[in-house]
């Protein structure tokens, strides 16, 4: 019994593993795809043809999510980049299918504490004020991405 | 959605897959500038700039060309463009790194650009610009000189002091040896924002209103402007300045630069940091 306990608290002590999904080559935070059907029909196109780029400035954007990642007392480490990258849908909705990617400063992929990463993904969540996107006078789809760099685990830019 | 999906991911399988062409093993000598026009012509005017770079033939045939000549910096850095526009640093910047490491003349301020505006690396874009400026002093990169980047890097590290310097020199440069050349407006803007930082706010001023007086819509200009007359206790001015940038932003006015499309300018701002400024000044 001794044992279990010791082996239970062993393994209560080793850094969680973040539960990527792999898919088509890629890490995911998940995977599920979602239907509007208003959306159905429409081309899906890249961020920079449709001023897709989130309605906040990167300083404010690094304010909210430093604000965002104070709510929890952990510290984390490390410095690099962590990209989330999905899809808006034509009516504004971020979708939920994300991928993640991730590397150091130097552009070599790595991973971050998977509980920063959550904290970050949390933070992507809250924003809601994606544009609904047109093109040519046409409602579209676009896909886009979120990067925070990070040094000595805390936000210092986001992008694009 | 999943239709979505499938496109976006074989967008972003740019570059990744096999070869459009089968790779022709170069049966010209790849240290031979006509030969690797010829091939660039090939590969790449004649193929790869046919077809959107968001496509996956896009990397098959910058692949195709590198695999002909693996020494032609230009095939790496047409791999890279796209991937880089899609935040995946770890496959683009090893690219950007080998474009360099070929041919540094070319490609290095590029690289500087890339670091500075697109992955925020402001040492290393610093480091990349110096470097650059004592190979081509007179050179410029997207219509810039290094000196304006070198600035906009120490503006977003704090160093002002040192901004103030770089965009002295920028100035400078665009000035001329005869002193008449023109100073681009976001030099001007730039500027300003360092004298405000520095505290210089009669500075801050005349360089914001140069800048306007060029610009009059330049949305940037007009916010730091307000802010500047805020902090010098002029409250109707610097409303005056935040409902023109407001203005000017709903009418799609920008700091027009090729690259917002792709990344934020630093300093660069949005309708929300307006609202959020108008509503401080008039409590």
């Amino acid at each position: 019994m001794k044992c279990l306990c010791a082996g239970f608290l062993f393994l209560l002590s080793l850094p969680s593993r973040a539960q990527y999904l792999s898919f088509n080559g890629g890490e995911y935070l998940d995977t599920t795809t979602t239907r509007n059907p208003a959306c159905a029909k429409v081309p899906t196109a890249p961020y920079f043809a449709v001023d897709g780029k989130y309605p906040l400035s990167s300083a404010t954007l690094v304010r909210e999510a430093t604000a965002f990642l104070a709510h929890d007392s952990r510290k984390f480490g490390g410095s690099g980049y962590v990209t989330f990258r999905f899809v808006i849908d034509c009516a504004g909705f971020r979708q939920p299918m994300t991928q993640v990617l991730q590397t150091d400063a130097n552009y070599m992929p790595t991973h971050f504490r998977p509980e920063l990463v959550n904290e970050l993904y949390a933070f992507l969540k809250t924003l809601k004020d994606w544009r609904a996107a047109t093109h040519s006078g046409y409602a579209v789809s676009y896909f886009t991405y979120l990067t925070f760099k990070i040094t000595d685990g805390k936000v210092v830019a986001v992008i694009p | 959605m999943a239709k979505s999906w499938l496109l976006f991911l074989s967008l972003l399988a740019v570059a990744r897959l096999g070869h459009c062409q089968q790779p022709t093993k170069a049966v010209g000598d790849c240290s031979s500038k006509a030969y690797q026009d010829t091939l660039v012509a090939r590969y790449l005017d004649r193929g790869a700039h046919r077809v959107s770079y968001l496509s996956p033939q896009w990397g098959q045939y910058c692949d195709s060309l590198i695999a002909a000549c693996p020494n032609i910096a230009y095939a790496y850095q047409q791999k890279a463009m796209p991937l880089i526009k899609c935040g995946d640093y770890a496959k683009s910047m090893p690219l950007i790194d080998k474009a360099v490491a070929l041919d540094e003349n070319r490609w290095l301020a590029y690289r500087g650009f890339l670091k500075c505006i697109f992955t925020k690396d402001y040492a290393g874009a610093i480091a990349d610009f110096q470097r650059v400026a004592e190979l081509k002093p007179n050179g410029r990169e997207m219509d810039h000189t290094y000196a304006f980047f070198e600035g906009a890097c120490e503006l977003e590290l704090g160093h002002y002091k040192l901004a103030e310097k770089a965009f002295a020199t920028d100035m400078a440069l665009q000035r001329g040896a005869d002193g008449q050349g023109s100073i681009h407006f976001n030099t001007l803007w730039y500027a300003g924002v360092a004298a405000a930082r520095l505290k210089q706010y009669a500075q801050a001023e005349k360089y914001l209103q140069q800048c306007l007086k060029a610009y009059p819509q330049h949305p940037e200009a007009n916010y730091y402007l307000a802010l500047n007359y805020r902090v010098q206790d002029q409250p109707a001015l610097a409303r005056q300045h935040l409902e023109a940038a407001q203005r000017a932003l709903i009418s799609g006015y920008r700091l027009n630069e090729d690259n917002i499309f792709y990344a934020n300018y630093p300093e660069q701002i949005t309708e929300f940091e307006v609202r959020q400024a108008l509503r401080e000044v008039e409590k």
